[in-house]
This record gives C-alpha cells, structure tokens and sequence, in this order.
C-alpha cells in the first residue's frame, strides 16, 4: 500500500468539517425554496440524518478492512479488473466534483466583485492554490483545514447575528404544507451539501483514535456541526425573505450582509464572499487529493507521482473551464453530479458491504 | 612505531609535514641520557606554560616518566604520526623521547577570546545579559553553568576537511526525542564539506524544505534562550567560531517567542505576543490591502475614508502597485544600507530617509500621504518579529503579495494568504511538522498565547515524547 501519514481524530474532524461546508452555504435557500418551500430547514435537517446514516455505513464498511483504504480493499471485494475501474470512476468523479465546485464559486465571484475581469484569472488562481495544497499529504491537508476552520466559525456568527435584525418568523409557517413529498425531493437536492463526509473510504486506516468508536464519535460532531451550520443558513435566509423573493436572488446570504455596515467597514458581504474562498478552496482541495490518490491506486506500488496527476487534473479543469461559462451549464452539470454522488457514497458502500459479508459468511461456511 | 627512532630521525619526519611552515619550532634536549625533542608551533602555544608546566619539571626530573612529571591537565598518549601532526596545528606540544614508542600530546594552546558581551542583536529589558561568544568551549562552559545536571548531554563531532571545526550537539537525555537525535547526527556525519560556517552552512545542510524563505532553525545568541529550548526537549548545535547557536527541531511559533514573555506577567506576555503575530499580518498584507483598496475594492471601506484616499491619490502619477513597490524597495534600501554603514555614519540615514522621504516625496507628489504611512508602518510591523531571520523573510512577502492583488484586488489577497498557510503547513523541522495551528487550549498554551507558568505543566508532544510532566503540584501552597 502507498505510505501516508497518519492523523488524529480531532484533525479528521477538521478535514470533514472543512469538506462539507462549501459553496451550497450560498446557494442551498434558493435552490430548496424551488422544492422544498417554507420547509427548508427540515430538508435540510433530514439530508443532514441521511448523512449520518451514510456515515455509519462508510464507517462499518471501513470497519471491515481497518488497516486499508477504499482504494485497495475495493479490488479484494468485486475482483481485480471492476475494482481497478471502480477507482479510475472514483478519480474521474473527485476530480469532477472539483472541477464543478472551482467553477461555481468562480461564477459567483464574477457575478458579485468581478463583473469586468476576466473570468479565467479567478479560475486560475483557485485552481493553483488548489492545486499547490493537494499535492501534500493528508496530514499537511488535516493542518491546513485545521487553520482554515476559523473562516466558517468567523463566517457563522456573521450569518446569525445578521439574521437577527428584521425577520420575520411568519415566512416559516405553514409547517408542511404539502405533505412530506415536497420535504424529501429537498432532502435529496439537500444530500449534495454534506457530501464530503466520504473522506473516510479513504481516510479511514489512517486515523489514530483511541478505538474505532472514537472516529465515529469525531465524524458525527462534524456532521453535526455541517448540519447546525446549514439550518442556520436556511433559518436565517427563510425569515428574512419571501418564498418569492428567494426564488429569485440566487446567493442570498451575501443580500442579507450587504444590508449591513460597519463603522469601518463598509460592505461585509464583499469580505464574506472573499473570506469565503476559503472554505470552498478546503473542499476542492481534498477533493482534487482524493482523485490523485485514486488514480495512483490503479497499480499497486503507486502509479505516477501524486503532484503530476494533480497537476494533470489542474490542468484539465483549467481547459475545462472554458466550456462552462453559463451559469445554466453548471447547473445542468450540478444535477448530473448529484446523482453521481449519491450512487458512489450511498449506494457502492451498501453494495460493497453486503457483498464483503457474502463473502465472509462464504468463507466461514466452507 | 618502532622503538629505535633516533630523534634525529623523528625531527626529520615530523618537520617534513612542516617543512613549509615558518612558524614551527621544534626544540631538542637532553634529559639524562636520553634525547628529547618538543614540536609545536609557536603562534599557537602559550610560551609561558610550556616553559613552566613542561619544560621545567622535565629539566628538573630528567629520569621520571613523563606522565609524572609534566603538570599539564590535557595529556595523552599515541603512537600515530598522523595523529601528532593534527595535534600540533590543535594547539599542543608534541614531545618524544628518545627508545620510546609513543608521542606525549601536552595541551598547551593559547586562549585568545573575547570577553563574554551583553546580547547585541536580541536585546531584552529583563532577563540574563550574556551572549555568547566564537569560543566553543567558553560557550559549552556558559551551558553547563545554566543545566547542573548529568542529564545534559554534550557530544563533539569534527566537520569540515580543511577547517576540522569542532561542532558541538547538545540536549537532555531524558527528554529529547531518540529519533530526533539520531536523525540530526545521521545528518551533520553526512556533511562533507571544506569548512564550516555556522549557522549558515548547518542551517542549509540539514533543513528539509530547501527552496522555502521561512527560516526553520532558530538561531540565538542568547544561553538562556537556548536553555529554554532545551528544556523542551529541543537540540541545540554550536560551533567553534560563532556567537550564535541553532536549535532544531522549530515550530513557526518558536520566532514569535522573546525571553522577555517569561519575565512579564503572563497576561502581558500574551499581549505580546498577540502583537507580534498582528504584525506578522499586517507586514505581509498591509501594503497589498492598501493596492487592492485603492485600485479594486474601495467600496470596502467608509465613504469619508475613501474620499480622503482618493484625494490624496489624486496628483500622484503613478498607479497604487508601483507606489506601493517603490516605497517598500525604498525601506529595504534604507535597513541595508543602516546595516552597512559605519555606525557614526548611521545619522544620515535618519535624516535622508525621514526628511528626503518621508516628506519631499509627498510634496512633489511622487506618493501619496497614505502609502508612506502604510511603508513606515510595515517597516516597524516587521522589526517587531524577535527573530531577525524571520522578520527578513516575512518582509520579502509583501512583494508578492502586493503582485498578485494589483492583478485582482482583495480576492488575490486572501488566496495569497492561503498559499502562505499551506506552504507553512507542509513544511516541516526533523520530521515534525513546522506550524501547528493553535486549535485547542493545550495547543495554543505557548504559541499563540503565553499561558501562566504554572499551566505550563506539559512539555511539547513533538520534541519530548515520553516525559512529558514539566511541573508537579503547580501552586500547590494555594490549596
């Protein structure tokens, strides 16, 4: 197996934090107030719990093979030649979800601040420190996510003190209007926010926890806390607006923190949304990590170096980027990954699982 | 050797390594009945201790061995010429007698040294005010005076084909980490090198990130300092020919550390520091958050404040970046040339740089008001930083930085920052990693924030693994 380096509970909780808190803080009210309506905060909670749910299983399938990553246990359970396919579509799809992630905040920036400069400079600069940063090893990644978890708790008592001043808790009513369908379409258009808890498929041999419960424990604090961040997003975003005006305004936490000015600083959202480059750049990295670390898995002492397929993948995304300048494209794109992700964080784990007992109650039977 | 070298013969072969050098004594005489001959050279023995310590007592004792008579503290024996030789040029007086089979090495060397100083370059109000100085054996001599314990552990290793300088490691057996050591001494066996710089050829020969502009050794000049570290479990190399020692292995927050915080309240020791790492901040980032203001985002700020930006921006020429370049090449010029020029001399500077500068430039409207306050005010931000390697690199920051947001304002900002954490991130010092953020309370105790001593009650995890209890029963009068 390559050799990395091993990192603590609470730094896997940082990681996992980092990686789950990301564009969607922006985006999520206005794209659940498409589905979800007044009932947002509970889609938004109940993806939450789904999230949890998958972590258990992440955690028991990691559980069955504690001293190998998903890379390398993938091929002792569905053979040889699925598994090493299996691992180019999880490179293709991490490199994919950062490509995804490293446009849309770059649309963001060029719809906010950057209206005039050219596009390709923001996607460039994000691309380089994402790529500068995926090149080391996950305990330099845990380090860096570790100093950058002060931007979202800076960013979170931004959003709720600003939610505290003119709303209105009457948007909220009435509680389930439409029944629980609305509730669950936004649940799953809500699931792409906390995904990033997938870390663990890789991470897991590497953490050094007091007991197996002990990494459990940290993944579900972090889930936890991605969950209070983003239903207090939602919170804050569906009181202080219309479910009309929220279908129109496409980021509206930065609306609500235009609306306020500082004896010193004049527009905080310019700040927020600048700062927040920040926590996205935390998600894509590991995401960009992720799929370098899978495509070496292809041979087993390592295929290439780590810093060329980063840069390769850099490289792609860069060219890439020029085929997604409409925000409708991204969009478009956004939902096909969705589906991707809930097949290979939800639905491969519980396959890989049932198969992996099949196998072992094989064995001890014969 | 043979037995039955006449010293005729013996003078022959040792002044055949020598034949070259004026300054080679070698001195026969007759003791009893056998013939003597003492070697040395004369530029770097004490004439006087070799007259009364060896010379004189021989002559009086001619038939005793000589190891009895001479009343030389370093003495020894060998039996290879090579060895004889290399003792020579260490300093010491070779004798042999006649029908024997050994040299006699008799340490004689001459002690030139400076008196010991206060501290020149890391000055403190409080504290000790002893520095250290080009003598390795002076500089041992001042750490073992701090450390009475057997646990202090010093080991000499020779570096240096040409030089043979003498470089000395020091820690505490019972806390250091094994690995540590054996990693550094694995790492200074490999140098092979003609002579020895210190610190600058050490620091480079075994620093992990070669092309990184953060320093990764602290370097002091101060023993209780380095004390301090090696209370640690830290390592502290020194050697013959420098005033400064380096300690391995360092965290980033080691050069944000002055001495001074132990000897103030602890509250004001973290004020301090919080200081420090402000400037730290505003050293790299104020000039480029001034760039990116005036020429992208100068909606950030306050309206009135904007107005009287831009009115005093208003006659100035040039764009924000080029302001903002020249002025701090304009500093770096200034520090250089303080450094450089004779300290009589030194009063111009202060004349050149605050009238000709500070005022004409902004009369004639070559810069603006706002930027000479933010290059005065990064320069002083940046002395503020103990370490002197430290503050120099984190004002070579500020150029980039200031690149990259005149090309897209505060956003280039905050992905320069970002890189600069990363980097710092990866690195790392003897295997550890180099910065650590502080993200728990233990963490932060002594980088981030000067806890009260009697909270310092664990020694770090990364340099002293395995005895960990700094202090018992903190206070415990109090209970």
């Amino acid at each position: 197996m390559i050799k990395e380096e091993s990192i603590t509970g609470r730094q896997l909780f940082a990681i996992v934090v980092m990686v789950q808190l990301g564009t969607e803080v922006l985006s999520l009210p206005h794209v659940e107030a498409d589905v979800a309506g007044q009932d947002t905060w509970i889609a938004v909670l109940l993806s939450g719990l789904f999230a949890q749910l998958g972590i258990l299983l992440i955690w028991w399938l990691g559980s069955r093979y504690p001293d190998r990553n998903l890379y390398t246990y993938i091929s002792t359970i569905v053979g040889k030649p699925i598994g090493l396919c299996m691992n180019a579509v999880f490179g293709l799809y991490y490199a994919f979800s950062g490509f995804l992630l490293t446009t849309n905040y770059a649309d963001v920036l060029k719809r906010w601040m950057f209206v005039l400069s050219p596009w390709w400079i923001l996607l460039l600069m994000l691309l380089i420190v994402c790529g500068y940063a995926a090149t080391s090893t996950l305990r330099s990644l845990a380090l860096i996510s570790q100093t950058m978890i002060i931007v979202p708790i800076v960013g979170f008592l931004l959003i709720t003190l600003s939610g505290t001043y003119g709303f209105d808790a009457k948007n909220l009513l009435p509680v389930l209007s439409g029944g629980w369908n609305p509730v669950m379409k936004g649940a799953y258009a809500a699931f792409s926010s906390y995904v990033g808890y997938d870390l663990l498929l890789y991470a897991y041999p590497y953490v050094r926890s007091r007991s197996n419960k002990g990494l459990l424990l940290w993944m579900s604090i972090a889930n936890a806390i991605a969950i209070v961040f983003y239903v207090a997003v939602c919170l804050v975003c569906s009181t202080m607006f219309s479910l009309r005006q929220l279908t129109y305004i496409p980021e509206p936490i930065v609306f609500i923190l235009k609306n306020y000015q500082l004896e010193i600083i004049q527009s905080l959202d310019i700040l927020f949304l600048i700062f927040y480059a920040c926590v996205v750049l935390s998600t894509i990295y590991v995401y960009f990590f992720l799929s370098s670390k899978a495509f070496m898995h292809l041979r087993k002492n390592g295929w290439g170096k780590q810093s060329v397929w980063v840069w390769a993948i850099v490289c792609a995304c860069f060219a890439g980027g020029f085929f997604m300048t409409k925000r409708s494209n991204i969009i478009q794109v956004a939902a096909l990954q969705d589906q991707a992700s809930v097949y290979l964080i939800v639905v491969l784990p519980v396959i890989l699982l049932v198969l992996s007992t099949l196998q072992r109650t094989m064995r001890n039977g014969v | 050797m043979n037995r039955d070298v006449s010293v005729d013969a013996m003078e022959q072969i040792i002044s055949m390594h020598f034949s070259e050098q004026s300054d080679f004594r070698a001195r026969r005489m007759s003791l009893g009945e056998k013939e003597c001959i003492v070697c040395y050279l004369d530029t770097l023995i004490d004439p006087m201790h070799v007259q009364e310590y060896i010379l004189k007592p021989l002559l009086n004792r001619p038939l005793d061995a000589i190891r009895q008579v001479v009343s030389i503290l370093d003495y020894s024996e060998t039996d290879q010429l090579e060895e004889a030789a290399q003792a020579i040029l260490y300093g010491k007086a070779v004798l042999y007698r006649e029908g024997e089979s050994h040299f006699y090495l008799l340490g004689a060397d001459l002690k030139k040294e400076r008196s010991i100083n206060i501290p020149s370059n890391e000055r403190v109000l409080r504290g000790a005010n002893e520095a250290f100085i080009e003598n390795i054996d002076t500089n041992l001599n001042l750490m073992r005076k701090l450390i009475n314990s057997t646990d202090f552990i010093v080991k000499t290793f020779m570096i240096g084909r040409l030089s043979k300088t003498k470089v000395a490691v020091m820690y505490i057996r019972s806390l250091a980490k094994p690995n540590i050591i054996e990693e550094l001494e694995r790492r200074l066996n490999s140098m092979d090198i003609d002579y020895v710089e210190m610190p600058g050829f050490i620091d480079e020969w075994i620093r992990e990130s070669k092309y990184s502009l953060f320093p990764q050794m602290l370097i002091t000049e101060r023993p209780d300092r380095a004390r301090a570290y090696l209370m640690e479990g830290k390592v502290v190399v020194t050697a013959a020919g420098s005033p400064d020692v380096i300690i391995v292995p360092v965290s980033f927050w080691s050069f944000f550390q002055s001495p001074e915080d132990y000897q103030n309240s602890w509250l004001l020791g973290t004020i301090f520091r919080l200081l420090r790492m402000i400037c730290f901040v505003i050293t790299i980032g104020l000039p480029a958050f001034y760039v990116s203001v005036s020429s992208f985002n100068p909606q950030l700020l306050p309206i009135n404040f904007v107005n009287t930006l831009q009115s005093s921006l208003k006659f100035v020429a040039f764009p924000p970046v080029i302001e903002a370049l020249s002025m701090m090449l304009l500093l770096e010029i200034l520090r250089e040339a303080t450094v450089r020029l004779a300290s009589p001399v030194g009063q111009t500077i202060g004349v050149v740089g605050g009238i000709v500068i500070g005022t004409v430039v902004v009369q004639s409207n070559l810069v603006s008001n706002t930027m000479v306050i933010v290059a005065a005010l990064t320069g002083l931000a940046s002395f503020i930083i103990p370490s002197y390697e430290m503050s120099n690199a984190v004002r070579q920051l500020c150029y980039p930085a200031i690149l990259v947001s005149s090309i897209i304002g505060l956003f280039g900002l905050a992905c320069f920052f970002m890189m600069l954490c990363i980097h710092l991130c990866r690195m790392s010092s003897m295997g550890l990693p180099y910065f650590v953020p502080p993200f728990t309370l233990s963490e932060s105790k002594d980088t981030l924030i000067r806890a009260p001593i009697w909270k310092l009650d664990k020694r770090p995890q990364g340099t002293a693994p395995n005895n960990r209890t700094r202090l018992r029963n903190p206070r415990g009068w109090n209970r």
